[in-house]
């Protein structure tokens, strides 16, 4: 009869630990943002930006400068990537555009944060080059002018603007005086084995005839075992009469970790801060 | 005699049986593609640059001789228009998902697979279009694959290389297509002259989409170019041939690039058999 009981209540907790595991993965993911503390690498297709980006490389001086991008992207995806970095007040975010790569050379512009003040430096270098820092404005310029933080950085801590926008879904109480903020409305298994989670606004618009606007917007986050991997977000708007614009957004998470990495915390050193 | 009147039966059939064999064998290495309508990105596509280079595509993909053309003119419908434009998918997949609260029909649907390309015309090898869409084109045409062109970049510039891939000239903005005309002839080699070279040039693109499946699978870029040699003598004195571009050049050039792609299609597909 012990025996049996045990056995019951060891079954019971292996459930329900099993399936808290499985539906806190949204929530361990929103404790790691809620801990500031954290390394994050993504990648980000935008649907238009990226057509705009491509008819742009090919409008561009001609077969020389499209092999050049050709050569960029061979054996790497072409997409933006992001790294963030985060250790309570302190925080770092990189971003480097293949595609402003010409005959293979590479920029990645970097922002160091700490409370209100920000450094703006960058990164470059020939592909499979020695890499060099140095100010924004000239790459001969070793010193950095510190700034304070302004109405627009707030998208700088998390790198790019729609990451940030699918992070701050997660907390509708950052967003409660201006919006409603996001809510689940649904989670699942894909057939390859993911776990996702759906957020839709907490009010959505869709006209009749005669409104103004009709407005749709959902996110999906994807999780393989407890690591976050992708987030699709759409988002469609129509004004009345006219024809809808879509917005599409994929996230690939490459690499999540609870530890800051410290490398990034800190002004490289062939820099100076002039103040 | 009836002995050989049966040989001679015998024989006639495994000859038509030998002769349908190779005529099948010949009709399998064939693919029979139809072309979409080809595109120009270049601020010169209102002279119809692309229609041009669709009907030289498609000339040359007639003389290869590998290839059953399905239509003698580009398609281009509404439903073809579609694939050049599919957002209109996503959207209407977006407010099915809202109001039925099911996201997996946008979010794993054809609008977010992970090599979905949006347009056609920009299509790369890899990446996939809509297979509702491409499939319903290729059952209404019998075609098993679609082919897609689009012109990428057209101007002139100094040549300084041979290889595409390592030109370092510039192709400039500028189009000049004046009326037929010899650009200039060579006459000789004036001892201690120079030699400069002007070039038209137009970057273009090709792709080969399977009908049933969307997915290109082969695209490249040529270009197609024609030269003017300008010499000029030691002391600059004569100058002979002249750097003024003209609808010749322009036929030349557009010419030159179909004729390249299309080579290097037809090298492909030998080199597979069939398109895969």
């Amino acid at each position: 009869m012990k025996g049996r009981l045990l056995t019951c209540a060891m079954l019971f907790f292996f459930v329900c630990s099993s399936s808290m595991a499985d539906a806190n993965q949204l929530d361990n993911f929103r404790r790691l943002i809620e801990s500031e503390r954290y390394t994050i690498r993504y990648e980000v297709y935008d649907s238009s930006t990226q057509k705009g980006i491509e008819k742009m490389t090919r409008d561009m001086s001609g077969a020389g400068y499209y092999s050049s991008i050709e050569k960029i992207s061979e054996g790497t995806s072409n997409l933006p990537k992001y790294l963030v970095v985060r250790d309570m007040d302190v925080w770092y975010s990189e971003d480097t555009k293949p595609w402003q790569g010409y005959s293979e050379y590479i920029i990645t512009y970097c922002h160091l944060g700490e409370g209100a003040e920000i450094l703006d430096f960058q990164r470059s270098c020939f592909r499979g080059g020695k890499e060099k820092y140095s100010s924004i404005y000239s790459e001969r310029d070793k010193n950095i002018v510190p700034r304070q933080a302004g109405a627009y950085d707030g998208n700088l801590p998390f790198g790019d603007p729609y990451f940030k926008q699918v992070i701050t879904a997660l907390f509708p109480e950052w967003t409660k005086n201006i919006f409603d903020g996001y809510h689940e409305v649904g989670s699942g298994t894909t057939e390859e084995g993911l776990t996702y989670y759906d957020l839709e606004p907490v009010q959505m618009y869709e006209y009749d005839e005669g409104e103004e606007q009709d407005w749709v917007s959902a996110i999906r986050y994807y999780f393989q075992g407890d690591k976050l991997v992708k987030i699709s977000s759409a988002t469609t708007f129509q004004m009345a009469g006219e024809k809808p614009e879509i917005e599409r957004i994929i996230i690939y998470v490459q690499d999540i970790s609870p530890l800051p990495d410290q490398k990034y915390l800190q002004l490289p050193e062939e820099l100076k801060v002039v103040r | 005699m009836f002995y050989n009147f049966s040989v001679i039966n015998r024989m006639l059939a495994l000859c038509m049986l030998i002769i349908l064999c190779l005529t099948a064998e010949a009709s399998a290495a064939e693919s029979s593609l139809v072309l979409l309508k080809f595109t120009d990105d270049t601020r010169f596509y209102k002279i119809g640059s692309a229609e041009y280079l669709s009907d030289l595509v498609m000339e040359k993909l007639f003389a290869s001789g590998k290839f059953r053309i399905k239509e003698t003119r580009t398609i281009d419908t509404a439903t073809e228009e579609r694939l050049y434009n599919e957002e209109a998918t996503l959207e209407r997949n977006a407010k099915i998902a809202v109001r039925t609260k099911n996201y997996d029909v946008l979010f794993e649907g054809e609008g977010f697979h992970e090599k979905k390309t949006a347009d056609l015309d920009h299509a790369k090898k890899g990446q996939r279009l809509s297979p509702e869409l491409t499939s319903a084109i290729g059952k209404r045409h019998g075609a098993d694959y679609l082919v897609q062109g689009t012109i990428i970049s057209m101007g002139t510039g100094k040549m300084l290389q041979e290889e595409l891939g390592q030109w370092a000239s510039v192709l400039g903005n500028t189009l000049n297509v004046l009326g037929a005309g010899r650009a200039g002839s060579v006459v000789g080699i004036l001892s201690g002259a120079t030699m400069e070279k002007n070039m038209f040039g137009v970057v273009v693109a090709l792709r080969v989409v399977r009908a049933d499946t969307g997915e290109v699978i082969w695209d490249k870029q040529a270009l197609g170019k024609s030269v003017i040699k300008k010499y000029s003598s030691k002391n600059k004195v004569v100058q002979i041939g002249n750097a003024v571009i003209t609808a010749e050049m322009y036929a030349k050039a557009m010419d030159d690039a179909a004729e390249t792609i299309v080579s290097a299609l037809v090298a492909d597909t030998s080199k597979w058999g069939e398109m895969k």
